[in-house]
C-alpha cells in the first residue's frame, strides 16, 4: 500500500490525544539531555565523571611536587632527601591517576554503551506504537538513520569527548584555585587571556554556525547533485553530458569548494586568534611576575609557581575548545533522535472489544496527513460481510489512504471506521489484524527461510499448512524447485525469485493467516503473462468468500466487483454496480472508457498507420 | 606542547566520525601493504597538481611547530633566573616579549598552513569528483548496476569528503608533530643525555602496553564488528518491515529479537572494555609518568653535583611535556587507515574498464539493428546465447518471454551497457563497438520503465535532448508527448522545477516528459523496456498516446507482457533461457501452438480473472 500517489509528506497531528507520552527525549543542551538519557545508570555515568576528576587530580599534584622542589632548589635547601618524598608521592598519584583513569573509562564505558542499548530498544518500542503509516518509506529513511548512526555518533560523544571536556575542565579549575591560594592579582593576570578569549570564541562559534549552515546546504546540494549523477548516468550518457560537461554538477561542486574555502578562510583566522589569545596568558604572566617581583609585590616563590602552572590552565581549555565541534555534530544527532521519540503515538485500548461479523463502514470519515489538507473528506459506505468493494477514481482521490484507515496505518480526524460494528481505535491490534490482512504492493520478505515467511502471520502452523497455503498461492512448485525448498532462505533464493514469485510468497501467507477481511492494492505493474495469471489464480483463493476491499485497476476486477465506491478529490462522489454507475454517465463512466481504451491499445505499427495497407 | 593545533575548529563537520572503539579498523578492509601503495599512489596522482601547495603547508607547520617551543624555552629561562637569585629586570620583560612574538608568529604561520593546505585539498577533492564522473561516463553502464551505484555514490560523496580530514589537518599536524617529536629529544640530549633519557624511556613500556592490548582485543574485533552490523541491520529490518510485522502480529518477538541483537553487542562492549582498558590507559598514564624518573634522577644527580641546577630545573619544566606530541602523532596515522581506504576506493573506479572508443568519423548506414550470434556472460553466468536478429529500419520488433529471460539484456547490449562476448551487434551495418559511444547515443535511445529526470525545471529537463532547442520546439515535444496541458497548469510552466528525481510529479507526468526528451532527441532507433507497464494507471491512455508519438517512423524494439500491445508487431521474438525460440508475427505464432501460444493463453485468461467471482465462491 506504499505506491499510492497519496502518499503523507508530513505529519502535523495536533490531536491532544495522540500527542506525548512523556518520552521526549530532549532535556534542553546536549549535557543535560545526556544525563537525562542516563536514567538508572546516572550513578555510573556520576561516578565515571567522579574518578574522572579524582584523576585529573592525580595528575595536578606532581606537578606540585615540581614547585616545591624548585622552590626547595631557590633556597638551596634541596638534597637527597629530597628523593623519597617527592618519588613516593609521584609514584602514589601516578599509580591512582592509572587505577583512577581505569576506573573512569570503564564506568563511562559501560554506562555510555548500556544506555544506548537502552535509547535503541526504546525507541523502537516507541516506533512500534506510532500510527504504521509513518513508516512509509519516505521517512523511514530517517527514521533509519537516528537508530543506528545518529544513535552512535551520541554513543561515540558520551563516552569520549564528554569524559575527555570534563577532564578537559577539571584541571584548569584545580590548577586556578591553588593560583588564586598562592597570589590573587597573578591569578588575575592568568585569567584575563581567557576572559578576553571568551568572547573571540563565542564569535567564532557564531560565525562558524552561520557559515556551516550555508556551507551544510551546498554540501547537502552538491551530494545530491552526485548522487543524481550516478543515478542519471544512462540519461546523462545518452545525452552526452558525461563529467564537467554537465554544468549542473560541475557547479554544485565548485559552490561546495567555495563555500568550503570561505568557510576556511573566515574560520582560521578566528581559531587561531582565540588560540593565540589563550596563550598570550604565559607572556602576561611572565610580564606581570617580572613586574611584580621587582616591586616587591610578590616572592620570587610565587613568580616559580605561576610560571611552572600557567600552560596547565591553558593547554586543557584548548583542547576542550576542539571539542565543540564535535558537540555541535552530536547534538544535531541527538536531534534527529529526539524527533523519533516526539513522534506520537497511537492510543491503543487495553480491552477489547466486542466484534461481530466482518462488515465494514466508514462513518463520514476525514483525514489528511495534514489536518488542514484532507486527502478524504466525510466518506461514508459499507462493505458488508462476503463481498467485494471496488475502490476507484483519478489518482489523487484518496484511494489508498481508505485501506490506510481500515488497517489503522493512521487515525480520522473525523468520523469513525468500523469493523464488525467497532470501532478500529477499540481494537486491540490481535483483535484488529485477527480480522484483516493487508496485501501490499511492494512485497517485504524477512530474511529467514521462505517457509518462515509463508509462516510468518501464522507462527504455529505446520509444514503441511504452510504447504497448503502455498499451493493455493502457487507457489508450492517453484519453492520446492528451489535448492533447499520450504527451508531456502530469502538470501539464497535472492535472484532467483521473480516479482511474480514474492508476490505469491506475501499471498500464501496472508492464505494461512485466513482474515475474514482482506485489503488489496491492485498492483500497477506489469509481470509476465504466465506469472499474472498465477498471482491472479492465487488472489483468487486468497479472497474465497472474504470481504474484500481493493483499490482495483484491472478492468476484471473492477467490473466483478459488488459494489464500486468512486472517490473524487476526496470525496465519495458515486456508488454502486458496474451496471448502474454505467448508466449514470458520470465520472465513473469517463474513467471506464478511458481505461477500455488503454487496455485496447495497439502499437502503432506501419500497417494501422497507414491506411493504404489496411 | 600539543603540536596538533585543531583549536582551529574548522571543517571536519560530517568527517568527524563517531570513534567506538577500533572504528579505524572498520574502515581498512584490506590493510594489505599492497592496497595501502596503490591507494595513496591514486591519491598522489591527484595531488602532484597542487605538491607545491602541501609542501608549503608542511613548511609553514613546521616552522609553527619550532615556535612552539618558544614559551617552554622563555619560562625555563625566567624560572632559572629567579632560583639563580640574581635576575635582572628587563632580561625577563624581553623573554615576556620573546614569548609573545613567538606565540603571534606560531598562530599566524600556522593559520597560513591550514588554509594553504586547505586550499589544495579541496581542489584535489574537486578533481576527484570530477574525474570519477568522467570516467564513469567510458565505463561500462552495465557496471553501475543497482548495488554498485549505491557503492559508487558512498565513494564520491562521503569517501572522498573524508580524505579532507587528512589532506587539509592531517598534513599540518602530522608535520607540525613529528616536527615536534624530533627536535624535543634532540634539544633534551644536547642539555643531558641521561635526564633525556629519563624522559623518553617511558615509551617503550607505553607502547608495549598499547601494543598488548591490541593484541588482546584484536580477536575479538572482528565480533565486534559483527555484533554491530548485526545490531544495526536487525534495526534496519525492524522498521523496514514494521508494516509487515504490526499487520501479522509479530511486533513482540520481532522487537525482542532487535533487543536480543542490542544487548549482544553491549556485552561484547562490555567484555571488550574489560580487557583494553586497563592497558589503554596505561598507554597514557605511562607517557606522562616520566616525571617519577625525572625528579629523583634529578635530585639525586643535583645532590652529586653532576646535574646543574640550571640543567634540572630546564627538564622539569621542558621535559615533562616532552612526550605529548607522540601521542598525538598515534591519533594522527589511527586516520591513515581511512585515507589508504578513501584512496583504494577512488583507485577502484578510476581503474574500472572503460569501453573502447570507437572511431568518431564512423556513422550508421540507416536505422537496422542487427544481433548476430551474440552471447552474453553477467559474472559468469551465461545469459545470453547465440541470439541473432534482424530489425529493419522503420520496423516493430517485439521481445517477449518469462521474467529473467534475457529480453532486457538484449536491449542493454544494443545500448552497449555493456560489450558482448561473442558475436556482433550492428547498428546501420556498423558494429556498435567501432562506433563512438557519442554517435551511438545519438542515434539508439532508451526508454526505461524507471524514469529520471534532474531536479530542474521541466524546460531545461527536455532541452538535456536537444541544447539549443528553441521554446517551440520544446512545447511541441511536450504537446506530442501529451504532456503540455499539465505543464501549463502549473503557475511557472514549463519553469517549474521538477524536484528531486522528479518527486513533485505524478508517475504518469514523469513518464510523459521522459517521453518528450526522447522525442526531442529523435533518435532513429528506439528501445522500449517496459515502458508501458504504469506508475499510474490513471494516465494510461495519455502515455500510450506519447509512445506512439514517440515510435512513428522509427525502428522499434520493445520489451512488452501485455501481450495485446504488441500483437501488431512486426516481428515477434519469444526469447527463454537466453536464446531466441520462436519468431514471427502474432497470428503465425499463436497458430503454431508454442510457447508464444501458451503466453498468450495465460495472457487473456488473466485478463479473464475476476476477483468478485472468487468472493462470491462457497469456501
Amino acid at each position: 500500500m506504499t505506491a499510492s500517489t497519496d502518499r503523507p509528506t508530513h505529519l502535523d497531528n495536533d490531536d491532544p490525544e495522540g500527542v506525548g507520552d512523556g518520552q521526549g527525549l530532549r532535556r534542553g543542551g546536549l549535557m543535560r539531555t545526556v544525563w537525562h538519557l542516563a536514567g538508572d545508570r546516572r550513578r555510573v555515568l556520576a561516578r565515571s565523571i567522579g574518578w574522572k576528576a579524582a584523576q585529573a587530580t592525580a595528575q595536578a599534584i606532581p606537578v606540585g611536587v615540581i614547585v616545591l622542589i624548585i622552590d626547595r632548589v631557590r633556597t638551596d635547601e634541596l638534597s637527597s632527601s629530597d628523593i623519597g618524598w617527592s618519588t613516593a608521592v609521584i609514584g602514589v598519584c601516578v599509580v591512582a591517576q592509572w587505577i583512577f583513569g581505569y576506573l573512569a573509562n570503564r564506568s563511562s564505558w559501560v554506562a555510555t554503551f548500556r544506555m544506548f542499548g537502552d535509547v535503541r530498544v526504546r525507541g523502537l518500542d516507541h516506533l512500534r506504537r506510532v500510527p504504521m503509516g509513518f513508516h512509509d518509506q519516505h521517512r523511514s529513511g530517517d527514521t533509519l538513520t537516528a537508530l543506528t548512526q545518529d544513535v552512535g555518533t551520541v554513543e561515540s560523544f558520551t563516552h569520549e569527548p564528554f569524559q575527555q571536556m570534563i577532564g578537559a575542565f577539571t584541571a584548569p579549575i584545580v590548577v586556578f584555585v591553588i593560583l588564586v591560594v598562592q597570589d590573587v592579582p597573578m591569578a588575575l593576570a592568568t585569567l584575563a587571556s581567557v576572559v578576553v578569549a571568551y568572547p573571540v570564541f563565542i564569535w567564532t562559534n557564531r560565525l562558524f554556525a552561520r557559515l556551516g549552515k550555508r556551507r551544510q546546504e551546498l554540501q547537502a546540494e552538491a551530494s545530491s547533485r552526485m548522487v543524481e549523477y550516478v543515478q542519471g548516468l544512462p540519461v546523462i550518457r545518452a545525452f552526452r553530458l558525461t563529467g564537467e560537461r554537465l554544468d549542473r554538477f560541475r557547479i554544485a561542486l565548485d559552490d561546495f569548494r567555495a563555500a568550503n574555502l570561505e568557510l576556511v578562510l573566515k574560520i582560521t583566522p578566528l581559531g587561531m586568534a582565540f588560540a593565540a589569545v589563550v596563550m598570550l596568558g604565559v607572556p602576561c604572566v611572565l610580564f606581570f611576575g617580572t613586574l611584580w617581583l621587582f616591586d616587591g609585590t610578590i616572592d620570587a616563590g610565587t613568580l616559580i609557581v605561576f610560571a611552572v602552572l600557567v600552560l596547565r590552565v591553558y593547554e586543557p581549555l584548548l583542547v576542550a575548545a576542539t571539542h565543540f565541534e564535535g558537540m555541535r555534530i552530536t547534538d544535531a544527532s541527538l536531534s534527529r533522535v529526539a524527533r523519533v521519540f516526539d513522534e506520537p503515538v497511537q492510543p491503543v485500548p487495553t480491552e477489547p472489544a466486542h466484534v461481530e461479523g466482518a462488515d465494514v463502514t466508514f462513518e463520514a470519515v476525514t483525514f489528511g496527513y495534514d489536518a488542514d489538507q484532507p486527502v478524504l473528506s466525510d466518506v461514508s459506505f459499507t462493505a458488508e460481510q462476503g463481498t467485494m468493494t471496488a475502490i476507484v477514481g483519478p489518482s489523487g482521490a484518496g484511494k489508498s489512504t481508505v485501506l490506510n484507515l481500515i488497517a489503522r496505518f493512521w487515525d480520522p480526524q473525523s468520523g469513525a471506521v468500523r469493523i464488525g460494528g467497532a470501532d478500529v481505535r477499540e481494537l486491540t491490534a490481535e483483535q484488529l489484524f485477527d480480522a484483516v490482512t493487508v496485501v501490499f504492493q511492494d512485497v517485504y520478505l524477512f530474511p529467514g527461510t521462505i517457509g518462515d515467511n509463508i509462516a510468518f502471520g501464522s507462527p504455529h502452523a505446520e509444514q503441511a499448512d504452510i504447504e497448503r497455503a502455498a499451493r493455493a498461492a502457487r507457489a508450492h512448485d517453484f519453492v520446492t524447485a528451489l535448492p533447499d525448498g520450504y527451508a531456502t532462505t530469502v538470501e539464497e533464493a535472492g535472484g532467483n525469485l521473480s516479482g511474480g514469485e514474492r508476490q505469491r510468497i506475501a499471498i500464501a501467507r496472508a492464505i494461512l493467516k485466513d482474515t475474514p477481511i482482506v485489503l488489496l492494492d491492485e498492483a500497477t505493474s506489469a509481470i509476465d503473462p504466465t506469472n499474472e495469471r498465477l498471482v491472479q489464480a492465487a488472489l483468487g483463493e486468497l479472497v474465497t468468500g472474504k470481504t474484500l476491499i481493493v483499490v482495483a485497476h484491472r478492468l476484471s476486477t473492477i467490473r466483478s466487483a459488488d459494489h464500486i465506491l468512486v472517490l473524487d478529490g476526496g470525496h465519495a462522489v458515486a456508488g454502486g454496480t458496474h451496471e448502474n454507475l454505467l448508466a449514470e454517465e458520470g465520472l465513473y463512466a469517463r474513467l471506464w472508457s478511458e481505461r477500455r481504451r488503454a487496455a485496447n491499445w495497439r502499437l502503432p505499427t506501419r500497417s494501422t498507420a497507414d491506411p493504404s495497407r489496411s | 606542547m600539543t603540536a596538533t593545533e585543531s583549536a582551529s575548529t574548522t571543517d571536519s563537520v560530517e568527517v568527524a566520525s563517531p570513534s567506538t572503539p577500533g572504528d579505524a579498523d572498520e574502515s581498512s578492509p584490506t590493510g594489505s601493504d599492497v592496497s595501502v601503495a596503490s591507494g595513496m599512489k591514486a591519491l598522489i596522482a591527484f595531488a602532484r597538481p597542487d605538491a607545491g601547495r602541501f609542501v608549503l603547508a608542511g613548511l609553514l607547520a613546521a616552522a609553527a611547530a619550532l615556535l612552539s617551543l618558544v614559551p617552554f624555552w622563555a619560562i625555563y629561562r625566567t624560572i632559572d633566573a629567579v632560583v639563580a637569585g640574581d635576575p635582572i629586570r628587563n632580561e625577563l620583560f624581553r623573554l615576556a616579549l620573546i614569548t609573545l612574538i613567538a606565540l603571534v608568529g606560531r598562530y599566524v604561520l600556522f593559520g597560513l598552513s591550514t588554509a594553504v593546505s586547505h586550499v589544495a585539498a579541496y581542489q584535489m577533492l574537486y578533481e576527484i569528483r570530477v574525474a570519477m564522473a568522467e570516467r564513469l561516463g567510458r565505463v561500462p553502464l552495465g557496471y553501475v548496476n543497482r548495488r554498485r551505484s549505491g557503492e559508487i555514490k558512498k565513494v564520491m560523496g562521503d569517501d572522498v569528503e573524508r580524505l579532507e580530514l587528512w589532506l587539509a589537518h592531517g598534513i599540518p599536524d602530522i608535520v607540525a608533530s613529528l616536527v615536534v617529536a624530533v627536535a624535543v629529544p634532540v634539544w633534551l640530549f644536547t642539555v643531558d643525555w641521561r635526564m633525556a633519557i629519563a624522559t623518553l624511556i617511558v615509551i617503550l613500556p607505553a607502547f608495549a602496553a598499547m601494543a598488548i592490548g591490541m593484541r588482546r582485543t584484536m580477536p575479538s574485533m572482528p565480533r565486534y564488528h559483527e555484533s554491530l552490523t548485526e545490531m544495526n541491520a536487525s534495526v534496519v529490518e525492524l522498521i523496514r518491515g514494521m508494516p509487515v510485522v504490526k499487520v501479522f502480529n509479530r511486533a513482540d518477538d520481532r522487537v525482542r529479537d532487535t533487543e536480543n541483537a542490542i544487548e549482544r553487542h553491549v556485552t561484547i562492549v562490555e567484555r571488550l572494555s574489560r580487557d583494553s582498558l586497563p592497558l589503554m590507559t596505561a598507554f597514557f598514564v605511562l607517557l606522562a609518568a616520566n616525571v617519577a624518573l625525572l625528579v629523583p634522577l634529578g635530585i639525586w644527580l643535583n645532590d652529586r653535583g653532576s646535574l646543574s641546577d640550571t640543567d634540572m630545573l630546564f627538564f622539569f619544566v621542558v621535559g615533562l611535556g616532552a612526550l605529548g606530541p607522540i601521542s598525538a602523532l598515534l591519533s594522527l596515522f589511527a586516520h591513515l587507515a581511512q585515507l589508504t581506504t578513501g584512496g583504494n576506493l577512488v583507485e577502484e573506479i578510476m581503474t574500472a574498464p572503460t569501453l573502447t572508443d570507437g572511431d568518431a568519423d564512423l556513422i550508421p548506414g540507416d536505422a537496422s539493428v542487427e544481433l548476430h550470434e551474440v552471447d552474453f556472460a553477467y559474472d559468469e553466468r551465461r545469459v545470453l546465447h547465440g541470439v541473432s536478429l534482424r530489425a529493419e529500419p522503420g520496423t516493430i520488433t517485439a521481445l517477449v518471454g518469462p521474467s529473467g529471460s534475457g529480453k532486457s539484456t538484449i536491449a542493454a547490449l544494443i545500448a552497449r551497457f555493456w560489450d558482448i562476448d561473442g558475436g556482433e551487434i550492428r547498428v546501420g551495418g556498423v558494429d556498435i563497438r567501432s562506433l563512438d559511444p557519442d554517435v551511438l547515443a545519438a542515434n539508439v535511445s532508451v526508454v526505461l520503465q524507471d524514469t529520471f529526470l534532474f531536479d530542474d525545471t521541466i524546460a531545461a529537463n527536455l532541452r538535456v535532448a536537444r541544447p539549443n532547442a528553441t521554446d517551440a520546439e520544446i512545447e511541441a515535444a511536450a504537446r506530442a508527448a501529451r504532456a503540455h496541458d499539465f505543464v501549463t497548469a502549473f503557475p511557472a510552466g514549463y519553469e517549474t522545477v521538477v524536484g528531486e528525481r522528479g518527486a513533485r510529479l505524478s508517475g504518469g507526468e514523469r513518464q510523459r516528459l521522459t517521453l518528450a526528451r526522447a522525442i526531442l532527441a529523435d533518435a532513429p532507433v528506439i528501445l522500449l523496456d517496459e515502458a508501458t507497464s504504469f506508475a499510474d494507471p490513471e494516465n494510461e491512455a495519455l502515455i500510450q498516446d506519447a509512445i506512439g508519438e514517440l515510435i512513428a517512423g522509427k525502428t522499434v524494439i520493445m520489451i512488452a507482457h501485455r501481450l495485446s500491445t504488441i500483437a501488431g508487431a512486426d516481428q515477434i521474438l519469444v526469447i527463454e533461457d537466453g536464446r531466441v525460440v520462436e519468431r514471427g508475427r502474432h497470428d503465425e505464432l499463436v497458430a503454431a501452438t508454442g510457447t508464444y501460444a501458451r503466453l498468450w493463453d495465460d495472457f487473456i485468461s488473466a485478463e479473464d480473472l475476476a476477483l468478485g467471482d472468487a468472493v462470491r465462491r462457497d469456501p
